[in-house]
C-alpha cells in the first residue's frame, strides 16, 4: 500500500472511530455543583475576553503559544454563536475526548488532556450550570495558527501519540484527600498545563511534570511548584498552599498575579478542604530539580 | 568673524549633541534607579506584612512591631506613588522593570486600585493599634486581594 493510502486508512479509522463513538442517555446536571468546578478549572479566564472588556463566556481571550495565537471560543448557550445547540453527550464528548459537534477534533490548547479525567457527574454539572448563564450573541474569533499546527486532521496523529482518553482513576495505594487532590489538580484545574512544561509539538512532558515551563501561555514562565527545595515549593508548608490558592499571597507576602493571579480567582471559592487536598498532592510529587 | 561662525556654530551643535547624548543615558540610568528603588519598597513592604501577620496569626510577633510596620508600610506607599514615572515600564527597561505599560494607559484605573491600597493600610494601622487581630486579618484579606493581587494581576509582568 502506498505511504499516502495508509495514511488515508488511519484517518478514515480514526474519523470513523469518533463517527461511531458509542452513545450514552444524557445525564442530569446540577447548576450549582456545575459553578463550583467552573470556578474550579477557571473556565472564564480563556472563555472571557476581561482585558477586552468582552462579555463574560464570548470568548475572545487571546492565548499566544509557541504555535500561534488561540482565542477562547463563545461557550455561553447562545444557540447560534456559543453552546446552545448542544446536548449534554456532545458536551461530554468534547470534555472527555475532544471532539467538536460534527467530529471536529479540538486543538489541544482546550485543556481536553486534562479534562478527560473527569467524572460522568462533573461534566454533567457544568454543562448544567453553563446552560443557565445568559446567552452572549457575538461568534468565536478564528485562531490564528500558522501551518501545520493549524491543520485540524493532523491533531488524527497528535492525538495517538499523546492523548490518553479516559476518567482518572483513583489511586488505592493513597487516601481519599491525595486522591481528590489528584482529581482537582489534573482532572479540574488542569495545573499542569501550564507548570509542565511541553515538547517540540506541544504534549505535556510527564517526565518534568509540574517542573515549571519556561515558555508558558502568552510567553510566561510557570514556575515549578514540584516540592524541589531550591526551585520549587519544597520550603512551603500545606498552610502556605493553602493560603495562596486562597488569597494569592506567597510566603514572602508578594502576592502573584498574572496568569496565576486569574487562576486564584477561581481557587478563593473552593472549600478549604478541596484547598488543602490540592496542596497535600502538590506536596506528594517527586521534586524536580530544575526551571 | 563672519567666517568663524559655521564653525562656532559646528562646536555649539556637537556640544549640544554630546549634552543631548548624555542627558538620555542620565535619565535612561535615572529610570532605573526609580525602578530599583520602587521594587525595593514593595519587598520591604512583603515584609512589612510578614512582621504584622506574625502578630495577628500568634506567631512570635508582638504589637508594637507590626504598628511600626504598618506606619512603615503607609510611608513606602507614599514612595511608590510617586515612583510611575514615564519611562520606567516594562517596555522601556525590558528584564529590568515589570511594569506593565497598561499602568501608563489606564492610569486612572491603576490609582484606583491603589487607593484602595491606601485606605487599606491606613485602617489595619488602627486596627493593630487597637490590638484587633481579627479586624487586621480582615483588612489583609480584602486589600491583598482587590489591591496587591489584582493589580499584579492586570499590572505586572510575570517575574522570571
Amino acid at each position: 500500500m502506498a505511504p499516502s493510502r495508509a495514511i488515508a486508512s488511519i484517518v478514515a479509522l480514526a474519523f470513523l472511530a469518533i463517527v461511531a463513538a458509542p452513545t450514552r442517555a444524557a445525564l442530569e446536571g446540577v447548576p450549582e455543583r456545575g459553578a463550583y468546578l467552573f470556578a474550579a478549572a477557571d473556565c472564564a479566564g480563556c472563555h472571557t475576553d476581561v482585558k477586552g472588556k468582552g462579555q463574560r463566556l464570548a470568548g475572545g481571550r487571546a492565548l499566544a503559544t509557541p504555535f500561534g495565537t488561540f482565542y477562547g471560543p463563545n461557550i455561553s448557550p447562545d444557540p447560534k454563536y456559543g453552546i446552545g445547540r448542544w446536548s449534554e453527550q456532545q458536551f461530554h464528548r468534547a470534555l472527555r475526548g475532544g471532539i467538536g459537534p460534527g467530529g471536529t477534533h479540538l486543538f489541544p490548547v482546550f485543556p481536553f488532556t486534562s479534562f478527560t479525567g473527569m467524572s460522568d457527574q462533573d461534566i454533567a454539572d457544568l454543562f448544567a450550570y453553563l446552560k443557565t448563564q445568559p446567552p452572549i450573541a457575538e461568534p468565536s474569533k478564528p485562531h490564528d495558527v500558522s501551518a501545520p499546527f493549524g491543520w485540524r486532521f493532523t491533531l488524527v496523529f497528535w492525538r495517538l501519540l499523546f492523548f490518553e482518553e479516559g476518567p482518572l482513576k483513583p489511586d488505592p495505594a493513597q487516601d481519599a484527600v491525595w486522591n481528590r487532590g489528584n482529581y482537582l489538580a489534573n482532572a479540574v484545574a488542569h495545573c499542569g498545563e501550564c507548570h509542565t512544561p511541553r515538547n517540540f509539538l506541544g504534549a505535556l512532558r510527564t517526565s518534568r511534570a509540574y517542573a515549571g515551563n519556561p515558555d508558558g501561555p502568552d510567553g510566561q514562565k510557570a514556575p515549578n511548584i514540584t516540592p524541589d527545595p531550591e526551585k520549587g515549593i519544597g520550603k512551603w508548608s500545606l498552610e502556605d498552599i493553602e493560603s495562596l490558592l486562597a488569597t494569592g499571597q506567597k510566603p514572602d507576602f508578594d502576592y502573584v498575579g498574572s496568569g496565576m493571579g486569574e487562576v486564584i480567582e477561581g481557587t478563593r471559592m473552593l472549600t478549604d478542604a478541596d484547598r488543602h487536598a490540592i496542596a497535600v498532592y502538590l506536596k506528594s510529587l517527586r521534586p524536580v530539580p530544575g526551571s | 568673524m563672519r567666517k568663524h561662525l559655521p564653525v562656532l556654530g559646528a562646536a555649539v551643535v556637537a556640544m549640544a549633541a554630546v549634552l543631548g547624548a548624555g542627558t538620555v543615558a542620565t535619565l535612561a540610568a535615572d529610570n532605573e534607579t526609580v525602578v530599583k528603588e520602587r521594587q525595593a519598597a514593595m519587598r520591604q513592604r512583603s515584609a512589612d506584612l510578614k512582621t504584622i501577620n506574625a502578630y495577628i496569626d500568634d506567631k512570635g510577633g508582638d504589637q508594637a512591631s507590626a504598628v511600626a510596620a504598618a506606619k512603615e508600610m503607609l510611608v513606602l506607599e507614599q514612595k511608590i506613588d510617586a515612583s510611575w514615572l514615564p519611562g520606567t515600564s516594562s517596555t522601556d527597561l525590558p528584564g529590568k522593570s515589570n511594569a506593565k505599560p497598561e499602568i501608563w494607559a489606564e492610569m486612572d484605573k491603576f490609582k484606583a486600585m491603589g487607593a484602595i491600597l491606601q485606605s487599606g493600610q491606613q485602617k489595619l494601622l488602627a486596627a493593630l493599634e487597637q490590638g484587633d487581630k481579627t479586624g487586621a486579618k480582615a483588612i489583609i484579606a480584602d486589600f491583598g486581594r482587590n489591591s496587591c493581587g489584582a493589580c499584579h494581576t492586570a499590572y505586572r509582568v510575570k517575574a522570571s
